[in-house]
């Protein structure tokens, strides 16, 4: 028997197929377009037609082929694409928890290296100094302007991402940059909401002492997430100039 | 084919015993492997193949590389060292549940 092999036309179809069912990640879409042709290709090659060994594919990935099981309403791989969201979601999930990981290794290699060690002590004790010449407003100022710039820098990386991407999103630069400057944003949030609170509970010099360990600890993820950002980034970016020279 | 259910626990052993086996598979490689092993008895689903594969990428014991082939590109996993190590515990996870439903079953052969 002939082995059947996909047109790029059939290829480009079954891509349409993916973004129509909202699979907007290029690097999701990669996997789900390799599989979904080559086992297309094995079942055209056991006699199915295009259609047919399509619409199996789309089954085993979970999706139905009926807008409500048990009626005969819509018969289409357009029509539902269920296998696909879980699939997302779980890819989703497991990309967040990877990139964490990435950014706790990380920080493991700062306090390994000494390089890195001797400038994460500097900006301790530059801190420090802030903390000792200047009084609590303006010290606050200082640490609100430390936690700020992630924030600006992320807004300005994912500009960049979507222009060297074509404007199409990736789940790894996403969750990469997401783990770099949004989760520490809970912890800045917390703190700019509580400084009148807090001063009431603390003595001044309590105060700029927890507003300096705060800082620091966020400094350090912040530090490591945007390596783990550049690395992420990089990779992705390689990997999407390989895309468009196909 | 009734028993899916069954295997299910044991899909990410078995996806690191393949693994470990080969130097490098895709995803549709590991379902057809699966199946032509055990004579088609058990056949792994896209929609329980893939979240396996994410979840030991995510925990370190798996790493991707992407190749081109035909006009299109195609992620290959392969073990990182710590991938091999867990395999042998994994397996031997899996052979003492073996050994212990013997016992539980078949006393007799066990």
């Amino acid at each position: 028997m002939e082995e059947v092999k996909l047109t790029k036309k059939q290829i480009t179809y079954i891509d349409d197929y993916l973004k129509h069912h909202q699979v907007k990640y290029w690097d999701i879409r990669i996997e789900l377009l390799d599989h979904i042709v080559t086992k297309t290709e094995v079942l055209m090659t056991e006699g199915l037609s295009f259609d047919k060994a399509l619409e199996e594919v789309h089954v085993g990935f979970g999706n139905r082929l009926k807008l409500l099981r048990n009626t005969g309403v819509e018969y289409s791989i357009f029509t539902n694409g269920d296998g696909y969201k879980g699939y997302i979601k779980s890819k989703s999930k497991e990309t967040n928890k990877k990139h964490r990981k990435y950014i706790f290794k990380e920080i493991k290699t700062v306090f390994s290296s000494i390089k890195h060690l001797c400038f994460f002590l500097l900006y301790v004790a530059l801190m420090h100094t802030l903390r000792d010449v200047f009084d609590e407003k303006y010290f606050y100022k200082i640490f609100a302007f430390t936690l700020l710039y992630p924030i600006v820098l992320v807004l300005y990386i994912h500009f960049k991402q979507y222009r060297a991407f074509k404007f199409e999103r990736s789940i790894n630069v996403d969750f990469a940059s997401f783990n770099s400057g949004f989760t520490l944003l809970n912890i800045q949030i917390v703190n700019f909401v509580k400084p009148i609170d807090a001063a009431s509970f603390f003595t001044t010099d309590q105060y700029t002492f927890i507003l300096l360990i705060v800082n620091v600890i966020v400094m350090l993820f912040t530090y490591c997430g945007f390596i783990v950002f550049t690395k992420t980034f990089n990779k992705y970016a390689n990997l999407h100039q390989k895309l468009q020279q196909l | 084919m009734g028993n899916q259910k069954l295997y299910k626990g044991s899909l990410q052993t078995i996806i690191l015993k393949l693994l470990s086996e080969n130097e490098k598979m895709y995803g549709y490689e590991i379902t057809q492997k699966v199946k032509a092993l055990t004579k088609g008895e058990l056949k792994i689903t896209e929609g329980a193949l893939y979240p396996a594969l994410h979840k030991l990428e995510a925990e370190g014991l798996l790493d991707v590389e992407v190749a081109k082939v035909d006009n299109r590109l195609r992620k290959y996993y392969k073990l990182t060292e710590s991938g091999t190590k867990e395999t042998v515990n994994r397996l031997a996870q899996l052979d003492e549940f073996i050994q212990t439903m013997q016992h539980l079953i078949n006393p007799k052969l066990a």
